[in-house]
């Protein structure tokens, strides 16, 4: 089976002759959750950013469904959505024409949008606010309007950056669910977080990072043996890795 | 050491700006301005006999000085991260703050005195500020654009709503009655509008002299004060991102709304919304219509409207250059699934159709004020072709900026 996304033993990093990312290789598969763990500084922004196409790896490749963004930009952007650990907003525009706009440039139809739209600002305790502009909110509204843009496009895959800063603990519980609905839907998601426990519940795989590198990966059992740590929990193991005396 | 800190802040902006300022002097629109100071100049005498004698012109030399000295921008030279650091050195910050309300006053005072000496045969000729009242004139206004900066100032501090309306009120109805007595001669009215502005400047020092700053105010007040300055400058080179305010202008915005929803009009859609609400790309645009309006109508000559006319509408077409790099610092733009050549494709839509928007409005004045059928001709065909080879304008500064 080909994985959803694949990352192919890239080299990259801001400068080409100090990379921050070392051969890194690892997948996605369609209906998974995949963790990318690691300290503040060890490559999980970068990734995301390689993956997102904003950064260009100095070797290897990234391939989306066996396509890298050179092949086919359009197509490629058109199946992933990305939730950014910092909110991204355009203060010019209401939250209604924020996803509307998502919608238009995704190409979700009319009559879809609306309907998706309407469910989601539901679920997150949003629809009073549907025509205020981005300065009105808190931090975490601002997160929850990166998160229904996202949700509105129904990709394939899910790039999530740090979601759950600055959320609600009832819009963390709707995040979560609605990634487990979109996984069980056949999506690949790829999430890059701090909270373990959280991670060790709802991911099946995990990737640990250290320096650029990854430490361990695959599922919990398989970290737990490649660690020689059978029976740890993934704070334990994050904390060993850190030690950078793991190195797959 | 806090007017140290001052010192340094002003220092480093004006390092920056100096730099955009030189970009700018060697730019095509400095060119365009040099013609206008230049037609200005020629034309100046005419103008001065085509001036009727009317008690209009006193009405109208209040009406333009009222707004330069009662605007009293204030740049508090604050920056966001003083919001965590500065505040429990407030005390200790009022030689900080002296010197920026100080610097504000004196660079709007610049602006009076530049407009002052600019109609000052007018003033001479038609208004009682005629010889030495000429100087006197200049003074009480320099003190009024000072006296009311502070009075702002002051009012900041106010979390009240009624009483900041009620002083502005007052900060802009003193003062008002004052220059409106001046410029007709009448002392005694004047006086009492000193004693006005003199006791309401002391009411409100008196009544924020225990009050906190309002920090929040004085970065939006901050944030406003670049924004103008960078949104002119963006005009021309690269800027980086400011904080602006943004206006719903429901109406406006809706006419974007109105764009079918098709992958095609996303770019549309984001130019269209920016230059509604965002910054004053909209305000430029009508200004801009006005000022041509008023130019056309005090240049007589046909053929000096017909420059004028295609003169304003390639300045509009350099203003709106800078909505091009509105998005320059958000990475959505770039994620979406969308080609890049749609991108620069819906910027030149959608400026050639606001310029084409503003042309008929250009054409329109000049039929309103104009005499000559054939003039009206001749400006149409100008905006005709402006419009058909805007296009490729866009393109070739495109390419002069990559290079």
């Amino acid at each position: 089976m080909t994985a959803l996304l694949n990352i192919d033993h890239i080299t990259g990093g801001y400068n080409i002759h100090k990379p921050v990312l070392h051969d890194l290789e690892f997948d996605v598969g369609a209906g998974e959750i995949v963790g990318l763990i690691g300290l503040n500084g060890a490559g999980k922004s970068t990734t995301i950013k390689h993956v997102l196409g904003l950064m260009e790896p100095a070797e290897g490749g990234i391939y989306i469904n066996s396509k890298t963004i050179h092949e086919d930009a359009e197509a490629y952007r058109k199946q992933l959505a990305y939730i950014p650990e910092s909110p991204i907003l355009y203060e010019e525009m209401t939250l209604w024409e924020h996803l509307r706009l998502t919608a238009m440039a995704y190409g979700v139809p009319e009559g879809t949008w609306e309907e998706r739209s309407e469910k989601l600002m539901e679920t997150y305790q949003m629809t009073r606010r549907k025509n205020w502009f981005p300065n009105h909110f808190s931090k975490g509204m601002r997160q929850k309007v990166m998160i229904m843009c996202a949700f509105l496009v129904e990709p394939k895959l899910y790039v999530v950056d740090e979601p759950f800063v600055g959320l609600d603990p009832v819009a963390i519980k709707s995040l979560l669910d609605m990634m487990v609905e979109m996984k069980d839907n056949g999506a690949g998601i790829l999430m890059s977080t701090h909270i373990l426990a959280t991670a060790e519940r709802y991911c099946d795989r995990f990737v640990l990072l250290h320096e650029g590198r990854v430490a361990l990966k695959g599922t919990m059992k398989e970290i737990q043996e490649q660690a020689g740590m059978p029976g740890a929990n993934l704070d334990d193991l994050y904390i060993e890795v850190t030690k950078g005396e793991i190195t797959s | 050491m806090t007017g140290q800190w001052w010192n340094e802040r002003a220092g480093s902006f004006w390092g920056k700006a100096g730099r955009y300022l030189r970009l700018i002097g060697n730019s095509g629109f400095m060119f365009a301005l040099y013609i206008l100071l230049f037609a200005g100049a020629v034309f100046y005498p005419a103008f001065l006999d085509w001036l009727p004698q009317s008690s209009w012109i006193v009405i109208g030399l209040w009406l333009i000085f009222s707004v330069l000295t009662l605007r009293s921008p204030v740049r508090p030279f604050v920056q966001s991260g003083d919001l965590v650091f500065l505040l429990p050195l407030e005390k200790r910050m009022a030689p900080f703050f002296k010197k920026s309300l100080r610097y504000s006053a004196a660079l709007q005072g610049v602006e009076v005195l530049a407009v002052y000496v600019v109609l000052g045969p007018v003033i001479q000729e038609r208004t009682a500020a005629g010889g030495a009242g000429y100087f006197f004139m200049l003074l009480l206004l320099l003190v009024i654009t000072f006296v009311t900066t502070f009075i702002k100032w002051e009012e900041w501090k106010w979390h009240d709503h009624t009483h900041r309306y009620i002083s502005t009120a007052a900060r802009w109805g003193w003062p008002a009655l004052l220059m409106l007595a001046a410029w007709w001669g009448n002392i005694y009215l004047a006086g009492v509008g000193l004693v006005g502005l003199a006791g309401h400047w002391q009411l409100v020092k008196r009544r924020s002299a225990s009050m906190l700053l309002r920090w929040e105010v004085l970065l939006e007040a901050e944030n406003h004060q670049l924004a103008k300055f960078y949104r002119f400058v963006q005009s021309f080179a690269e800027v980086p991102h400011v904080e602006v305010k943004i206006k719903r202008r429901r109406w406006l915005a809706s006419l974007v709304d109105k764009l079918t929803h098709k992958q095609e009009n996303t770019y549309l859609y984001l130019y269209g919304k920016a230059f509604v609400r965002s910054g004053e790309y909209a305000g430029m645009f009508i200004r801009l219509l006005v000022v041509c309006g008023l130019v056309m109508y005090a240049f007589a000559p046909e053929w000096m409207r017909l420059g004028i006319g295609g003169l304003f509408l390639y300045m509009t077409a350099v203003q709106l250059q800078a909505l091009k790099s509105h998005y320059a610092t958000i990475d959505w733009p770039d994620l979406y699934p969308v080609p890049a050549a749609w991108k620069e494709g819906a910027f030149i839509t959608f400026t050639r159709a606001l310029l084409a928007v503003q042309g008929t409005g250009i054409v329109l004045l000049h039929v309103w004020i104009g005499q000559s059928l054939l003039g009206t001709a001749a400006l149409i065909l100008c905006v005709a072709l402006l419009l058909l080879y805007y296009p490729r304008w866009v393109t070739r500064r495109k390419q002069k900026e990559m290079v």
